[in-house]
């Protein structure tokens, strides 16, 4: 277990903290930035150069989606029928639905939302079409496992997963729905999360000539192509040549209506995890923040799924004015559950020491880590949810 | 702001602007939209008919847009002591219970606060403040985030209503029309 030191507060940063720090609310809590939102989403199309499909599941926070989504111009994608609630009546931009498993109260929703509904596999399709009954559909996506595309093309895959088709089947899918009176607008391909940047190069180099099979498989024209995300939230120090990369889907996939979709960056760096501490104790030397809120508010924080783990520091947020000593030794913030694992984060050796009362503040916490977390664990309250104006 | 009759013997002053941003700045508030309850596909059908292309951003939650109105309505006490009636119109969905001044004896919450204050005008009262806003909510409501307040008075006095509406939350983050 290591520490990951903090960085230089922005000025950003700073007038969060002192938001924070002149109001009154109830911990553990997240607040989301709506503003920052739209400034993710914008910034990440603008380099993107195609329409941006946002993934809701990221962050389905409705007042959150209240606030941003006259910025989501390009569509939502929802992954379920209670994320695709959320979008009714509040957009008339494209919703796209997205769930190998969709059951029929999902898929009729889905229908009657207008919504594009993404095809995961043959069983998939003949639950479409039941579904389907008399009702013309909105074009639909073939969704090709990106695995299968690029081993075709002799990439070795180390991390293949079990979304979407391979192109024979897709071709197979594709007929039968044509059949059946449907229509195919394009594909989908995702190849997994953090995953842009040469994967989606070496996309782009084989999906022409997937999409030519398919077509001529298909018998007729195809409009569409998702690409996907995979972008980390800070996809703008990736090291990506997006000017080349914008040249590359142009030269390959010029003819296409193309798009990429996005949660995590749009919505981890608008985000933020604020727990207060309940206890401050030493064991054997080790010191520990006990705080109101932890794995059972947000899990990911606890890094349970990391092999090797980089504890979060958080920012101090102290109460009242009392001066405080620097710590000598790293101090490690643990939650209120039973379990062992409950290590949201820790603070390095020489940052101010914690008080009973004061706030620590985790940001990046924006996308995933009030979802992503097992709410019934001890039977917690859930984090309350916070917009900042 | 601008200046106008109504009736004879009784001025209007009227502000007109555009809500530009929050004017909470900084502010959290909570999380607080009610889901649609969406149970068949009739529902989705309907919800669906329901959506228009309005790009106008959603910069207030219902709570703030209470306070809003609260805010203006609890400073012409002191401002405009003599306005005896305030015209509020109606939004069609309250979530949460309003403030108890929106719900006094001297407010009103009207579909149209402007044909009513005609009406008003016609039976005598002089002082009435109106407020007629179309400020989103949700993304679910249609609305320009304007708002008009008005002001009829028998003895108008432009400075002393400007000076009540630069006062106002309202103010903070509004673009004069």
């Amino acid at each position: 277990m290591s520490l990951v030191h903090p960085t230089a507060t922005s000025a950003r940063q700073d007038a969060l903290h002192e938001d924070l720090l002149r109001q009154q609310f109830d911990t553990p809590c997240y607040v989301f930035d709506p503003e920052t939102v739209g400034r993710n989403y914008r910034r990440l199309k603008d380099a993107l150069g195609t329409r941006l499909i946002v993934s809701i599941k990221a962050n389905p926070d409705l007042s959150l989606l209240v606030r941003c989504i006259h910025e989501f111009v390009d569509g939502i994608e929802f992954a379920s029928v209670a994320e695709l609630s959320l979008g009714m009546g509040r957009t008339t931009a494209p919703k796209y639905a997205n769930n190998p498993s969709m059951d029929s109260r999902f898929l009729r929703g889905a229908i009657a939302a207008k919504a594009t509904i993404i095809v995961d596999g043959l069983d998939h399709a003949a639950q479409i079409l039941a579904a389907k009954g008399g009702r013309r559909l909105e074009p639909l996506v073939l969704r090709l496992n990106s695995a299968s595309l690029l081993r075709g093309c002799g990439e070795r895959q180390r991390h293949a997963d079990h979304f979407g088709m391979d192109l024979q089947t897709a071709i197979d899918v594709g007929n039968m729905l044509v059949r059946a009176d449907c229509q195919i607008a394009g594909v989908h391909v995702f190849a997994g999360s953090f995953s842009f940047g040469d994967k989606h190069l070496k996309l782009l180099e084989v999906l022409p000539e997937a999409l030519k099979a398919l077509q001529k498989g298909l018998n007729c024209p195809l409009s569409f192509v998702n690409l996907g995300g995979g972008f980390d939230a800070d996809w703008e120090s990736s090291g990506v040549d997006f000017e080349e990369y914008r040249r590359q889907v142009r030269a390959q996939l010029g003819d296409y209506l193309v798009a990429h979709e996005s949660g995590r960056a749009i919505f981890k760096q608008a985000g933020w995890f604020i727990t207060r501490v309940a206890a401050m104790k030493k064991i054997d030397g080790t010191s520990y923040a006990v705080c109101d809120g932890g794995m059972s508010q947000n899990f990911l924080l606890c890094q349970t799924e990391r092999f090797a783990k980089k504890l979060q520091a958080p920012a101090l947020l102290p109460k009242g004015e009392a001066s405080r000593r620097q710590s000598e030794a790293p101090i490690f913030i643990v939650g209120s559950s039973c379990s062992s694992n409950d290590v949201i984060g820790a603070l390095p050796a020489g940052a101010m020491t914690p008080q009973v009362g004061d706030l620590l503040c985790f940001d990046g916490c924006g996308a995933y880590n009030n979802t992503y977390t097992p709410a019934r664990f001890l039977s917690a309250d859930p984090a309350r949810v916070f917009l900042r104006s | 702001m601008s200046s106008d009759t109504m009736t004879p013997g009784n001025a209007c002053l009227t502000f007109t602007a555009t809500l530009s941003g929050s004017p909470y700045a900084g502010d959290l508030t909570a999380s607080e939209p009610v889901p649609m309850m969406l149970l068949g596909e009739g529902d989705y059908l309907a919800a669906k008919r329901y959506e228009t292309d309005g790009r106008e951003p959603v910069y207030v939650s219902y709570l703030q847009h209470y306070a809003l109105l609260d805010d203006l309505v609890d400073r012409v006490a002191t401002a405009l002591p003599e306005v005896t009636h305030v015209l509020i119109r109606f939004h069609t969905v309250y979530i949460r219970p309003l403030p108890a001044r929106l719900l006094s004896g001297r407010v009103l919450l009207v579909d149209d606060p402007d044909a009513m204050a005609a009406v008003l005008a016609r039976s005598g009262v002089t002082d009435i403040l109106v407020i007629n806003d179309r400020i989103r909510r949700d993304s679910t409501e249609r609305g320009d985030n304007t708002v008009t307040v008005t002001l009829h008075s028998g003895t108008p006095d432009q400075a002393r209503f400007e000076q009540y509406i630069r006062a106002c939350a309202i103010h903070r983050s509004c673009v004069a029309a």
